[in-house]
């Protein structure tokens, strides 16, 4: 779904080459073979210029930096993570790699918020959630709710949002089911209902137990009276069912495995 | 060949950020015969006491932090030397190998307790911002600096070591500890200000990595794992083996990186095989007495 998110939304923006970088694991290898793949489907005549794998310890990104700059690729898709990401950014922003191309990257608030006021403003990413994405009456009845546990300086994470989501999730099934108890009635509920999370209606599909939570791919921005960057710019609302595999092809996979 | 040269520039900066660890790591080995594979964690000490130090006075801060914080380092490092490692001179390295060990633990489950889990990314003072152009594209003032810190502190002990009677004394004991104690040096301070002062290099080059680099729980046992290679291939015990190791390392990394990014990290664990096959004691290292 992130790589379907990702081709999304840069299929209008015109660019011809591009750049991967994944961390040097089955993870980083699926991500950059699924973007990949996906702007294949998507027809957006992308070539790929080359490929970084760093190891999951690396810290100093500069080497892999100087080459993508070399390269001069119109878009970076970056598939690193945590310490990793943060190390890369702020690498990257000594080199000017932001002024050079466009960069995609995990925008998680988990992500970028360490950064505080250093992130850089402007990039692509893609989130499942932030206090900004989307823009919803449900979405701020959770920040409240959340910085009333919390206290006004906490801010809900995609992982708090999630597990808030999955408890909601139970209990409607619970209510719907008319149960609390009988696990497997619970089990039934949870393949046919809809409920109420903070990013709005969601629910699970019942082939695959995939849920169906938007993306929301958007750009990096500073709020004011926040000391993070969040992606509230130019954010699109992605549904699931526009870019997750289809039944068809989850079907599909399935044979081909047995 | 703009790209070449902008690979060896940062490949010579990535190298010179590394120096200032491995350097500490080597002058341990050399003097008190001790494989510190704690050494990092005092990188990682003075990386996260930066990122304090910035949060309260903002970016500028940081240079606060470039006195203060290796200083803290040296200081605990004297600590750990009287009281753990002092203990553990004269017995095997998988003692002490222990003993560094358990110095990680204890030291890993302190930072997380005043600093949490969280990745701590530092403000960057004003003048170590953006970057400036050189042929191939633009390269980051922040690893001038770095580059800058480790060709000083190369020079610096240099001198120390080969220029100065207090150099004088640590090569002796190097050789064997005997030979300071027949001139009336006490050794057990000698060993003890060698080993606080590696750990002053090493937090330095926690304080300047922190420009580049967020500090976070594991970052020091990534650190010294490199530290280690280079130091093997420099030669265990010779700082300048450390500057050459240091710098070889970044090298055949970022060429590496350039030619088969895939595999850049063969030729580094390659070369370190074949060092290791004909030059057991490093590039630049000698021989241990027996």
């Amino acid at each position: 779904m992130v790589a379907g998110a990702k081709a999304t939304y840069i299929k209008d923006l015109g660019f011809r080459t591009c750049w991967t970088v994944a961390p040097d694991y089955a993870y980083g290898h699926q991500v950059a073979e699924n973007t990949l793949a996906r702007l294949e489907e998507f027809n957006l005549g992308i070539k790929l210029l080359g490929q970084s794998w760093p190891p999951l310890s690396e810290k100093d990104f500069s080497a892999y930096i100087a080459q993508i700059i070399s390269a001069k690729p119109d878009v970076l898709f970056l598939d690193i993570f945590g310490g990793q990401l943060l190390s890369f950014i702020k690498q990257a922003k000594g080199y000017g790699l932001y002024e050079k191309m466009e960069t995609f990257q995990d925008s998680q608030p988990e992500q970028i918020r360490p950064f505080g006021m250093d992130m850089q403003e402007g990039v692509m990413g893609w989130t499942t959630y932030d206090i900004t994405a989307p823009k919803s009456a449900a979405n701020d009845a959770w920040v409240k709710l959340y910085q009333k546990k919390w206290g006004n300086d906490a801010f809900p994470s995609y992982a708090s949002t999630e597990y808030y989501s999955a408890m909601l999730a139970i209990k409607a099934a619970m209510e719907a089911a008319g149960t609390t108890t009988d696990r497997e009635k619970v089990v039934d509920k949870l393949e046919t209902i809809k409920f109420q999370a903070p990013v709005g209606k969601v629910y699970f599909r019942a082939l695959d137990h995939q849920i169906a939570w938007p993306m929301h791919p958007g750009r990096t921005v500073f709020l004011p009276g926040y000391n993070f960057a969040v992606v509230g710019k130019d954010v699109k609302m992605i549904p699931a069912e526009n870019i997750w595999r289809s039944e068809e092809q989850v079907k599909a996979a399935r044979a081909k495995k047995k | 060949m703009e790209t070449l040269f902008y690979q060896v520039m940062t490949g010579l900066a990535m190298g010179g950020n590394l120096f200032l660890v491995a350097a500490g790591l080597s002058l341990i080995f050399g003097v008190l015969n001790v494989v510190n594979f704690a050494h990092a964690t005092f990188y990682l000490l003075a990386a996260y006491l930066a990122y304090t130090i910035t949060a309260i006075f903002g970016p500028n801060g940081f240079w606060i932090a470039l006195i203060l914080a290796p200083l803290a380092a040296a200081l605990l490092g004297a600590i750990v030397e009287i009281t753990m490692f002092r203990m553990v001179y004269d017995k095997v390295h998988y003692l002490q190998l222990v003993v560094a060990w358990g110095l990680i633990l204890m030291l890993g489950d302190g930072f997380k307790l005043i600093w949490g889990s969280e990745k701590r990314v530092i403000l960057t003072p004003e003048l170590l911002e953006g970057g400036v152009p050189i042929p191939g594209g633009t390269f980051p003032v922040a690893l001038l600096f770095s580059m800058g810190m480790a060709a000083g502190m190369a020079i610096m002990l240099y001198f120390l070591l080969y220029r100065t009677k207090l150099g004088l004394y640590v090569r002796a004991a190097r050789q064997d500890p005997i030979i300071p104690c027949t001139l009336g040096i006490n050794v057990d301070a000698l060993f003890t200000l060698v080993f606080a002062f590696a750990c002053w290099l090493g937090g330095l080059g926690g304080v300047v990595a922190s420009t580049m680099t967020p500090a976070y729980l594991g970052t020091d046992l990534e650190i010294i794992l490199v530290a280690f290679i280079i130091v093997i291939v420099g030669g265990l015990g010779s700082v300048m083996g450390s500057l050459v190791g240091s710098l070889i390392y970044g090298l055949v990394t970022a060429l590496g990186i350039l030619v088969v990014p895939r595999f850049a990290l063969v030729f580094l664990y390659a070369l370190m095989i074949l060092i290791l096959i004909f030059r057991p004691y490093g590039l630049l290292g000698k021989p241990q007495l027996q």
